[in-house]
């Protein structure tokens, strides 16, 4: 919309004038215009509802007072916000406010940041006329996050609407009438919302504080350090909230990016931070000789890593060591590590993708970027009109851009959810349910009918047609044929839809199919905008397009150049540790034997290997199997650059100075570097970035400086990168597919679930606390079947291993399945049976 | 306990066909709850959420604003006492403490055996016959601390 189209008021605020467009709200006008005019329940964000009566003014001609939050800028409007009588109101409702507030500032966690200390001091009095008895409430335990007290609450309702119009499912509201009314949750059950936090954020007083950080800290003491949230691969903008004394981390609040986070963040990410906090971290190096582990200096474990790389490299040439590291180190860490690797070490066997088994070097994302996808969620949700999503369970996966379809959702785009089992979006979707596996097979039978609906299908696409039958489709994700359909209307009538793939869909063993059935439903339809097909991948770890970004492939290096001669891959490399062709093996903040897929094989692998070397801020069990151990320090504590899903660069600076006896990942490279001899020397996390601009195409011309507070998005990388890259192999989706049978009747699924206990949110007691117990889904037919009842303790078995749970009766679980949601430490789902197939029995 | 859509589905149907926005059912469906289950529990209020697609403590909300939807389970005998201005002048204060002595509860409470219990109320419209209570919402007039006893020893 161009300037002219918009109408706009002139009118007079305090003297000033103000032009606004037709609509603005006298509070928001004012605001534009430089004048602040004090409120409790108006936030720009929710609706509004004129309850505080703090914003009053006074305008022109109009004999009452008029609330500023609720009353429309009109034209020729002359409005006062500070006059005797606005002034004297305000007093005045300042004190009605404060009838029944304790004054308890002392002892409230709200104390130095508080709506109702600050606007007593300018606007009210210093004191209580009120001389009866306050009411008082009992303090509700409403769940681990958040602290309730009621006798400070002003009831402006902020936190009722948020969790109603945003973030929850309205569990918050305003319990009985008049003077007797307070917040509750229904009967004092625990909030259970996935955005709870925001609500503390939103209260402008000390009722709804986070109990995380309750007596812990007086805010005045917190030193904030602008950084980005690593728990998923939203890359959501926050603050850390640090107290250097303590070497703390004690809040983590939001910072406003419109064009990610906007201003929420999921009580996983906000709650999260006492992992950096944890006793649990190690403190020194460690050597195991003779199988006991010893502490040491830095000096000498790096010494020992450099002597046992050299004489693999001596003895048995540079190929023969291989390197993995987690998508969750920085952008500097990454690109540091593949660069230790191939030019120090001389090596191309160099991977991060460690949470599933690799069939082929270009896997589902790989074939995305070949093949045109835009890969930007965020900015193509907004401008879609459809969006359909298929093999994500968002809520689990991706809060915020989960909160964020609820905001299309109500604004009125359509969203298609397939997924193999319900989840806690459904009611903003339309939802299509495929069985367990059959993310490909779903895609391929939404082809079939976009094809059939809309006609003119490339040669491609019938290619890929007769290879995917649509009969095999319908069978193996057992849908019907109508199910598909209607799917595919919604996307062929839609003026511009986009698709989103999960990692259920696109990193799983039929990840490349899924990607090219995706991406050809997409062509069909001629969903493309700027030649980019309108395809977004939704990779979870925090750095998996960083580490894609900066090369962290045997087969590709920094900005997807292909390398001359391929390395191995994750999967090679262990199997290489198994025949000896691996000699040395160093792992990076992974803790393998929990996320690869085939627990078996990785544990053989990595007893096999003469040197096995980990770095981590936590030991884990990987750990415990090393040669050396090396502590790293927590992201909090070092600068370093991240890349979103959509590939949003973004800067995060470290809060805390490293916790003593630890190396950032970078200086532990870059330290490794120096030692080797290969002039290699400490520089810091804005001159390595220089290196990775300078070799990543894509990131020309970024710097550290032009990074910003809020980040730069950068563009795909070029076709050539990907041009003579052999297509994939296709195979018909039935012979891949497999089914359960003979000893192993039952399909073990492995699900998502935000509050469990993976990697390091089991050092993070309040995440701990809200996680929900592990258990065994059943479906009640089988349960019937089987005699089994909830809470029944069972044993699930595979052709490799078992696992004892309880049983969970639930028809979220597809007949002739048995679903575990979530990590949890204990239960090795991974050593049950091969990812490609999942076939188990349930013993009693 | 069975729910509303199992014990009487045709009276949710024909609520609900009564508004076009689904939320305006909220007092209806509460009516409703009370009637079948003898007061406004719980498990209907997550039902009514259920109907209307809204949230139990939304529902809550609504039900807990209306000071006359029992909340708790009333006793066999519900006793509304009028306490307002007419009743007042002619004894209903004395008429409230002896029902709250003789019953053993206060006001808003249950008897532990289930069979009585006490409300004090707003005016009942029955001012020419002060002091006035309803028992289950049948109207007694001139009830005061000294006949009081006769009416309660009459029920079962």
């Amino acid at each position: 919309m161009s300037q002219t189209d918009v109408q706009t008021v002139t009118l007079t605020i305090d003297g000033k004038e103000v032009t606004v467009p037709k609509g603005t709200t006298l509070i928001e006008a004012a605001r534009q215009g430089g004048v602040f005019v004090p409120h409790y329940c108006y936030d720009p964000d929710l609706s509004i509802v004129a309850s505080c009566r703090l914003c009053l003014v006074e305008i022109e001609k109009v004999p009452k007072l008029q609330p500023s939050c609720s009353t429309p800028a009109a034209d020729g409007q002359v409005v006062f916000t500070q006059s005797e009588k606005v002034l004297d109101a305000r007093k005045m409702q300042m004190e009605f406010l404060l009838v029944q507030h304790p004054l308890d500032c002392p002892v409230c966690d709200q104390g130095g940041e508080c709506k109702l200390q600050e606007y007593s001091r300018n606007h009210g009095y210093d004191d209580t006329r009120f001389r009866f008895k306050r009411r008082t409430f009992a303090k509700p335990d409403i769940g681990p996050f958040i602290d309730l007290e009621r006798n400070r609450c002003i009831l402006c309702s902020r936190c009722v609407r948020f969790l109603d119009e945003k973030g929850g499912n309205a569990e918050l509201a305003v319990i009985n009438r008049g003077n007797r009314s307070f917040i509750g949750t229904f009967q004092e059950k625990p909030l259970r919302g996935d955005f709870t936090g925001n609500i503390t954020d939103l209260c402008p007083v000390g009722a709804l504080t986070s109990k995380v950080t309750r007596f812990r800290v007086r805010v005045w003491e917190l030193k904030d350090a602008p950084s980005v949230c690593t728990m998923c691969s939203v890359g959501c903008n926050v603050n850390l909230q640090h107290r250097n004394r303590t070497h703390e981390i004690l809040r983590i609040t939001p910072r406003l990016n419109s064009d990610v986070n906007h201003r929420w963040l999921c009580d996983m990410g906000r709650f999260g931070f006492d992992q950096f906090n944890s006793a649990e971290r190690r403190r020194a190096p460690e050597i195991r000789e003779n199988g006991e582990w010893r502490e040491t200096g830095w000096a000498e474990a790096i010494g020992e890593v450099v002597k046992r790389l050299k004489a693999v490299r001596e003895s048995h040439g540079g190929a023969a060591a291989a390197g993995l590291i987690g998508p969750r180190q920085s952008n500097e860490a990454l690109f540091l590590f593949q660069q230790f690797m191939r030019e120090i070490v001389g090596t191309q066997n160099i991977d991060h993708r460690t949470e599933h088994e690799i069939k082929a070097n270009d896997d589902g994302f790989l074939t995305s970027l070949a093949l045109g996808a835009v890969n930007r969620p965020l900015e193509e949700a907004r401008r879609a009109d459809v969006i359909a999503l298929v093999g994500s369970d968002l809520p689990n996966e991706l809060p915020i851009l989960r909160l964020q379809m609820r905001e299309h959702s109500r604004a009125g785009k359509k969203i298609l959810l397939a997924y193999n089992r319900p989840t806690r979006m459904d009611k903003e979707c339309g939802v299509f349910r495929y069985h367990p596996g059959g993310d490909a097979a779903f895609l391929a039978a939404v082809l079939h009918a976009v094809v059939k609906e809309k006609g003119g299908a490339s040669d491609d696409v019938n290619a890929l047609l007769g290879q995917a039958g649509r009969d095999d489709a319908l069978k193996i994700a057992q849908i019907d044929e109508a199910k598909a359909a209607g799917f595919a209307q919604a996307l062929v009538a839609a003026e511009r839809p986009v698709l989103m793939l999960g990692e259920d869909a696109f990193a799983g063993p039929r990840g490349v199919e899924a990607v090219r059935l995706a991406a050809a439903i997409l062509d069909t339809l001629g969903a493309r905008h700027d030649g980019a097909l309108a395809l977004s991948l939704l990779p979870t770890p925090v750095n998996a397009r960083g580490a894609a970004d900066v090369g962290c492939y045997p087969h590709r290096g920094p900005g997807y150049e292909p390398v001359g001669a391929p390395g191995r891959n994750t999967t090679e490399i262990l199997r290489g540790c198994i025949d000896g062709s691996i000699q040395a093996l160093v792992l990076f903040n992974t803790n393998l034997l929990e996320e690869y897929p085939d627990r078996e094989f990785a544990q053989k692998a990595l007893q096999a290997v003469p040197t096995l070397i980990v770095a981590d801020a936590f030991k884990y069990e990987t750990g415990d199997m090393a040669h050396v151990f090396l502590p790293l320090s927590a992201y909090s504590e070092e600068d370093g650059t991240y890349t979103n899903f959509g590939g949003r660069v973004q800067r995060a600076q470290r809060a805390l100075p490293q916790l003593d006896g630890t190396l950032a990942a970078y200086q532990l490279l870059l330290a490794l570097g120096e030692r080797w001899g290969a002039g290699w020397r400490q520089i810091r996390t804005p001159r390595i970035f220089e290196f990775i601009a300078q070799a990543v195409k894509q990131y020309a011309g970024l710097s550290w400086d032009t990074l910003g507070g809020q980040g730069v998005t950068v563009p795909a990388p070029p076709d050539e990168a990907f041009s003579g890259a052999a297509p994939a192999p296709d195979a018909p989706l039935a012979s891949l597919n497999g089914s359960p049978g003979g000893d192993y009747p039952y399909r073990l699924v492995r699900g998502r679930r935000l509050f469990d206990r993976a990697g390091e949110k089991r050092f993070a007691p309040p995440l701990v606390d809200r996680s929900e117990p592990c258990a065994a889904e059943i479906h009640p037919g089988d349960a019937k079947e089987l005699g089994l009842s909830d809470g029944d303790s069972i044993t699930i078995r595979g052709e490799k291993g078992s696992a004892p749970l309880t049983v969970k009766i639930s028809s979220n679980t597809r007949p002739g399945c048995v679903t575990v949601l979530g990590h949890y430490d204990g239960v090795p789902l991974n050593a049950l049976a091969a990812e490609e197939t999942p076939w188990v029995n349930i013993q009693r | 306990m069975p729910s509303m859509r199992e014990t009487c589905p045709e009276k949710v149907e024909d609520i609900l066909r009564r508004f076009p926005q689904r939320k305006s059912a909220s007092i209806p469906l509460l009516y409703l709850a009370w009637e079948v289950y003898g007061y406004v529990s719980p498990e209907a209020m997550e039902e009514i959420a259920e109907i209307l697609g809204t949230s139990p403590a939304d529902v809550e909300g609504i039900a807990s604003f209306y000071t006359m939807f029992p909340l708790k389970p009333l006793g066999k005998h519900h006793i509304e006492v009028c306490t307002n201005i007419s009743c007042h002048l002619v004894g209903a204060q004395p008429l409230m403490s002896h029902l709250e002595n003789r019953l053993g509860i206060k006001s808003g409470e249950r008897t532990e055996d289930g069979r009585f219990s006490l409300q004090s109320v707003e005016c009942l419209a029955a001012c020419a016959w002060a002091p006035c209570l309803h028992v289950n919402g049948k109207e007694y007039q001139k009830v005061t601390a000294e006949n009081v006893d006769e009416l309660l020893n009459s029920l079962d």
